[in-house]
């Protein structure tokens, strides 16, 4: 068992990959089983949402803390698995997305 | 963090609850092993229904590798997880070798740690330790857990676990024993919260049921406040209705907007440490 096959071996249910979104009429929008792709989708449709930004706060010091590089780089731009940019303005800690298809 | 030898010792404590089972506070004493079955329905097997990497638990924890073991000793009405979590039949068995291939798989993927979830972790707790006994490069432990459990889990618990994740769902008795079936649910929950906060770290997560804002939210925050004002309060908005909770007319809708706000004023007024 190689470490792909892994994953889908183990599951019961096909819901590894599945991520349960609701929108309620007033906008609200719940998700279950977020994914990170859904929480960077989330945050270019509301970047006010402070939860959804914390995480994907916590999980760019992870990726920093992983390469060795300082953190916060002016201007640093990676691609996102949506296939978008992820730009970090120098004199603004909101993180924002921009997802080209 | 334990090594593979102390949690073996501490598998041979705790499958001695497979024959009289005292895990949870229904303290039922069956011997699962022989076929008899307490509130949980679980036997001496336990069984995942779901693996996966989730980014939507508390900031300091994500991503976190989430295992979900079908069977509980609480019946929620609300229970997201629905008849996954009160069937234990449901899943696959955990075995050492399973658990391993999935550890590597999670890692593989970013996974900061490995969680426990149900259902409910606690029923299957010699199963779990079975698990990780033999397991190379453990990751941390988190245990998520509804805490209806006997001191003698966290005895068994004790350097193996690094997070507790408590769900304080209610705020009084009658609410408990009315939507979960559960009798002498706040003595329980408060002294296990008081013993993990001295073992481990401890997260404490409420879920803002709608109508339970007076009976169960604000006497959990004030208890919070009272007692353990520094552990890290994680209050969930996120309330949808699922599984039976139309049985129930305030559980039948989704949270209202302004419960949210009010729920996190007053914890911000006591003083709690509310986090993401």
């Amino acid at each position: 068992m190689n470490d792909n096959d892994a994953g889908a071996d183990v599951v019961m249910t096909e819901e590894t990959d599945v991520t349960e979104i609701t929108i309620q009429p007033d906008g609200r929008v719940y998700v279950f089983g977020a994914s990170l792709g859904v929480l960077e989708a989330l945050d270019a449709i509301n970047p006010h949402d402070a939860r959804v930004r914390a995480v994907l706060a916590q999980l760019g010091r992870l990726e920093t803390a992983r390469e060795g590089k300082a953190p916060a780089e002016p201007n640093r731009v990676r691609t996102t698995r949506l296939g978008g940019s992820l730009a970090l303005p120098p004199d603004d800690p909101t993180l924002t997305i921009r997802v080209d298809h | 963090m334990v090594d593979g030898q102390t949690i073996r010792a501490r598998e041979g404590a705790a499958q001695a609850h497979h024959r009289c089972c005292n895990l949870c506070e229904h303290r039922c004493g069956v011997d699962r092993l022989a076929g008899a079955r307490g509130p949980c329905k679980a036997g001496g097997t336990a069984r995942v229904f779901r693996h996966r990497i989730e980014y939507g638990e508390e900031v300091e924890l994500v991503p976190s590798h989430l295992f979900y073991l079908s069977g509980c000793d609480l019946r929620c009405a609300f229970c997201i997880a629905g008849l996954n979590a009160f069937d234990p039949s449901r899943g696959v068995e955990l075995t050492p070798e399973l658990f391993e291939a999935a550890i590597a798989w999670g890692r593989a993927r970013g996974a900061r740690n490995v969680q426990w979830v149900g259902g409910e972790p606690t029923v299957h707790l010699p199963s779990i330790l079975h698990a990780m006994s033999t397991c190379p490069d453990l990751p941390p432990v988190v245990w998520k857990s509804d805490f209806h459990c006997t001191p003698e889990v966290f005895d068994l618990l004790d350097g193996v676990v690094d997070v507790f994740v408590a769900d304080f769902k209610f705020g009084n008795d009658a609410c408990a024993r009315r939507i979960a079936g559960v009798s002498g649910y706040t003595r329980i929950l408060t002294r296990n919260l008081q013993i993990a906060a001295k073992r481990s770290r401890l997260i404490v997560r409420h879920l803002l049921l709608p109508g339970h804002l007076d009976c169960c939210y604000r006497p959990i925050a004030r208890w919070m406040a009272a007692n353990l004002p520094d552990v890290p309060f994680s209050l969930r908005e996120g309330y949808l209705p699922s599984w039976r909770s139309a049985r129930f007319a305030e559980l039948a809708a989704p949270l209202e907007p302004h419960v949210g706000r009010e729920a996190r004023d007053l914890a911000h007024g006591l003083g709690l440490k509310v986090i993401q």
